[in-house]
Order: structure tokens, then sequence, then C-alpha cells
């Protein structure tokens, strides 16, 4: 005889498995401060790689210009609006990526606690089918 | 209204139901639409730029996730540039790694985005895109609505400099020529920083606790475009068509109206405000019901056929099959009221059948019985007065 409410909690479980379950797995398998902490740093490398990719399609396209305004005073103020431009950048998404994957960690525990909580009410129906 | 409102509901129901098979028409369509456009715009590789590959990619693009689709229109520009010039092909390459770089990373799944503000700029309606993000999704949209016109001015340059990009000696040369002609776009820049305001603006006024806040979103959306894009015309003389402003900001506040409709419907004439307290907090409440309205139920009436009232006196009671175990019953069909429940006068020819039955008799014979033992009764004990 068919069980109804466990046909629709296994189905449940094994659509939230196949869906979000593997990477939801993955992110729960970390501390909440590690993983933020870890992504947090991964996205200010590649902001670092980005910024550098355009800072290099600027400097090609406008290389002309930089070679007729080449003095000391030019270039330092140019490294210096680099620089401020790279840390404005590097701050914004630090603390974007850090409220992102935080709230990421928070949701990935939360749907993993509810599987759990389904594997728990499952278990309790096969122990009492048994019976 | 109701009937607008359980069209409403009607939909979304479909959408429930069949979400996978609309949600992979949608990606078919978006991309299908972004290649072909692409392909008119900048089809300059003939080999590439034909509807069949369109359609072959955007058939493929359907059964992987969206991100690919991104990546595929990427690709396909890109190809098409690498025909005008090496250069130019790499400088958009290096360009699509840093947008990649700033947006896909956090979220691939809505890398459509990047998508959609170009084809939007292809179909004339721009506008619609920076108020439809900010009501559904948040201020972070305004990320790949700035890319998505980067995208859509890049595409544009090539269209409108390929000459004077290739007559350019020199590849650094023509990088150069070809990242001005972009970045140095006066348009490009207002138009960026238009959508921007617009969308924190329409974004902040979502979220007020005012009446209708969505419809005066979206309206005050529209007005930012156009109040930021004027100032930038006359400041900046980029010859903006105020036709295609207008005409583009009210399909945004029409599109931010039906917006409202199927996902903000409420009844603000049913307004409650509520205040409470508990130790820490005094809470003011505002509560807004939604509008729902229950769709009619179909009723079938079955009208079976007068029978012959002998037939019906001697016709045994049908009986409804019992299902067999495991077997699922129909659904009933719901009966208004059918004729053979209708109220019919007694007709002293046909005797209805009581519900006591065989027991009829029996109380009759009791009754009888109880009557014939009085009567004797009363005999004895007369009988007996006289004796004494």
């Amino acid at each position: 005889m068919l069980n109804e409410s466990k046909v629709k909690l296994m189905t449940r479980m094994a659509m939230y498995e196949s869906k979000q379950g593997e990477e939801d797995f993955k992110i729960s398998s970390y501390y909440k401060k590690d993983y933020r902490s870890f992504h947090t740093i991964a996205t200010i490398i590649w902001v670092t790689v980005g910024y550098a990719v355009a800072v290099g399609i600027g400097v090609i396209a406008f290389l002309d210009e930089l070679m007729e305004n080449l003095n000391m005073q030019f270039l330092v103020m140019l490294a210096a609006a680099v620089i401020i431009g790279y840390l404005v950048l590097v701050i914004f998404y630090g603390i974007v990526a850090s409220h992102f994957y935080g709230t990421k960690h928070e949701k990935a525990r939360k749907r993993v606690k509810q599987f759990n909580h389904d594997l728990t009410r499952l278990n309790r129906m096969y122990e009492r089918e048994k019976r | 209204m109701n009937d607008l409102i359980v069209w409403r509901d009607k939909l979304q129901e479909l959408y429930a139901t069949k979400s996978i098979y609309i949600d992979k028409a949608v990606q078919f369509i978006l991309a299908l639409v972004t290649f072909l456009m692409i392909n008119q715009n900048i089809g300059l590789m003939k080999a590439v730029a034909t509807p069949v590959v369109a359609v072959a990619l955007a058939v493929i693009c359907t059964f992987l996730p969206p991100v690919v689709t991104a990546y595929v229109a990427a690709g396909l520009v890109i190809v098409h540039l690498f025909k005008l010039s090496m250069g130019v092909a790499a400088a958009a390459a290096l360009i699509f790694v840093v947008m990649f770089i700033f947006y896909c990373r956090f979220t691939p799944k809505k890398a459509l985005l990047l998508l959609v503000t170009p084809v939007a700029f292809m179909l004339h309606i721009p506008y619609v895109v920076p108020v439809a993000c900010a009501l559904v999704l948040g201020p972070i949209s305004a990320v790949p609505v700035v890319f998505g016109t980067i995208i859509y001015y890049m595409i544009e340059c090539v269209r409108t400099s390929a000459t004077a990009i290739t007559s350019a000696d020199g590849i650094t040369r023509q990088i150069s020529l070809f990242v001005k002609a972009v970045f140095q776009d006066k348009t490009l820049w207002i138009t960026a920083i238009a959508f921007i305001i617009s969308i924190f603006v329409v974004y902040t006024v979502r979220r007020l606790s005012v009446d209708h806040a969505w419809k005066i979103a979206a309206a005050s959306g529209a007005v930012v475009n156009i109040v930021v894009i004027v100032i930038g015309d006359i400041a900046f003389d980029i010859h903006t068509s105020y036709n295609m402003l207008i005409i583009g900001n009210i399909a945004a506040v029409v599109i931010g109206f039906i917006m409202e409709f199927f996902l903000f419907s409420v009844d603000y004439s049913r307004t409650e405000r509520l205040q409470f307290e508990d130790d820490e907090y005094y809470y003011y409440v505002k509560a807004i019901p939604k509008i729902s309205v229950t769709a009619p139920e179909k009723t079938v009436k079955h009208i079976n056929e007068r029978k012959e009232t002998g037939e019906i006196a001697g016709a045994e009671p049908e009986r409804r099959p019992r299902p067999k175990s495991g077997q699922m019953e129909k659904p009933a069909v719901r009966k208004k009221k059918t004729a053979s429940k209708v109220k019919r006068p007694k007709s002293p020819a046909v005797q209805r059948p009581t519900r006591v039955g065989g027991n009829t008799d029996e109380i009759l014979l009791a009754q009888s019985l109880k009557e014939e033992l009085d009567i004797q009764s009363i005999v004895e004990n007369e009988l007996n007065s006289d004796n004494k």
C-alpha cells in the first residue's frame, strides 16, 4: 500500500537534492565565517585581475596621449588615480561579497536543516511501518 | 476587474504547472532574438551570420544553463569582430572578461540580464529595463544593466564606425579607436547614469509604505529617465530623439503597471493600520490585503429523461459500483439539481416505498392486538362487577 505523505516527502527531498542540494551541502560543510572570508578573498583577487585588465585596455587605448604627456607629475597623478580607483572598487566589492556570501551561507544552511528534518521524518515513517 | 484577476490566477496556475516548458521557451526566444540581432547588426562573418546558425545555437542554449547563453552571445560578438580586426576582437573579449569577473561570478543564474538590456535597446524599449529590474530585483541589478548598455553601445559602435576602424593602420591603433569610440561616447554614459539613478529611485519608492507604491515607483523611474537624459542632452549636446524617449518611458510605465498587477496586486481600500507593543518595541503595522477572487466553479446539470411511473415503481434502484482497493475513484461531478430529486406530487396510483418497509404490517398487527386486549380487559371487568 502506498503511503501518500511518504511519497510527497521523498519527492520533495529528491527535487531539492537534484536542484540545489549538491551546492548547499558543499556550502554548509564550511563554517559561515570561513565560507564568507574565503569567497571575499577570492572576489578581491578576481576584482584585482579584472581591474588590471581594464587598466590595460585603457593604457592601450590612450597610449598616444600617455606618451605625449609623459612627465613625472602626470605619471604620479595617474598612478594615484589608478590606486584610488582600485581601493574604492576593492572595498565596494569586498563589502558586497561579504554580505552576499554570508546571506548565501545562511540560506543554504536553512535549506539543509529542512532537508535533515525531512530525513528524520522519513526515518520515523519507516520505523512506524516496520512495527 | 474580477475577470482580469481570474485570468491572472489562471495564468499563474498555468505557469506553476508548466513552468519547466515556459522557462525553456522564454530562454529559447531570448537566445534566438539575441543571436539574430547580433547577426543583423554586426554580421561580418557571413558563415555564422545565417538564421540557421542562430536557431541551432538557440536550441543548444535552451538545454544548457542560462549563463551559457550569455557566453555564446559574447562568443558570437567576438567571432564577428574577429572578421573586422583581431585587435578589436581581443579588446572586446577582454571587456567581456571584465564584465564576467565583476558580475557573473556572483550570480551566474541571472547572467541573462546582460542580454536583456541590449535586446531592449534594439527593440527601442531600453527604458523598460531599469524600471522592471528595480521593481522585481534590487539595486544590484544596476551592474548588469550598465554592462548591457555598454554591450549595446559596443555593437552600435562597430556597426557605425567599422570602416574607420579597419582603415586604421596597426592593431594597437585599431584597439585604441574602438575603445575610444565606445567609452568616449557621451550618450553611453548619460544613458548609464540615467539608468542607475532610475533603478535606485524606483527601488526606494517601491519599498515605501505609501499606497500605490509600485505605480508611483514606475512613474518616477520614467520621469528620472526623461529628466536625466534631457539634462544630458542639453549639457553635452548628444542629440537624443525626444519622441522615442517619451514613448519608451510610457512603455516602461505600462510594463511597470502590468508587473504590479501580476506581482503586487493588493486592495488599498481595505488597508488596516494596527498598533501594538511588546517589552522592547512599539509596532505600527500597515496591513494591505491581497486581491484574490475565487474562480466560479462550473456546475454540470444532468437532466434525466422522465421515466414511466410503472417503470420507476418496478425498477430496482441502480447501485454505484464500489471502487476496488488501490483504484482511484473518479472525482464526482457536482450536480446542482437532478430531475430525480425534484419534488413530485403524491399520486394514489404510485405508492412510494417507505423507509420502514416490512415493519408496517407488524406495527398494525400490534396495534390491533392491543385494541383487542383492551376490549377483553374491559369485558372482563364488567363481568366481574355484574357477578359482585
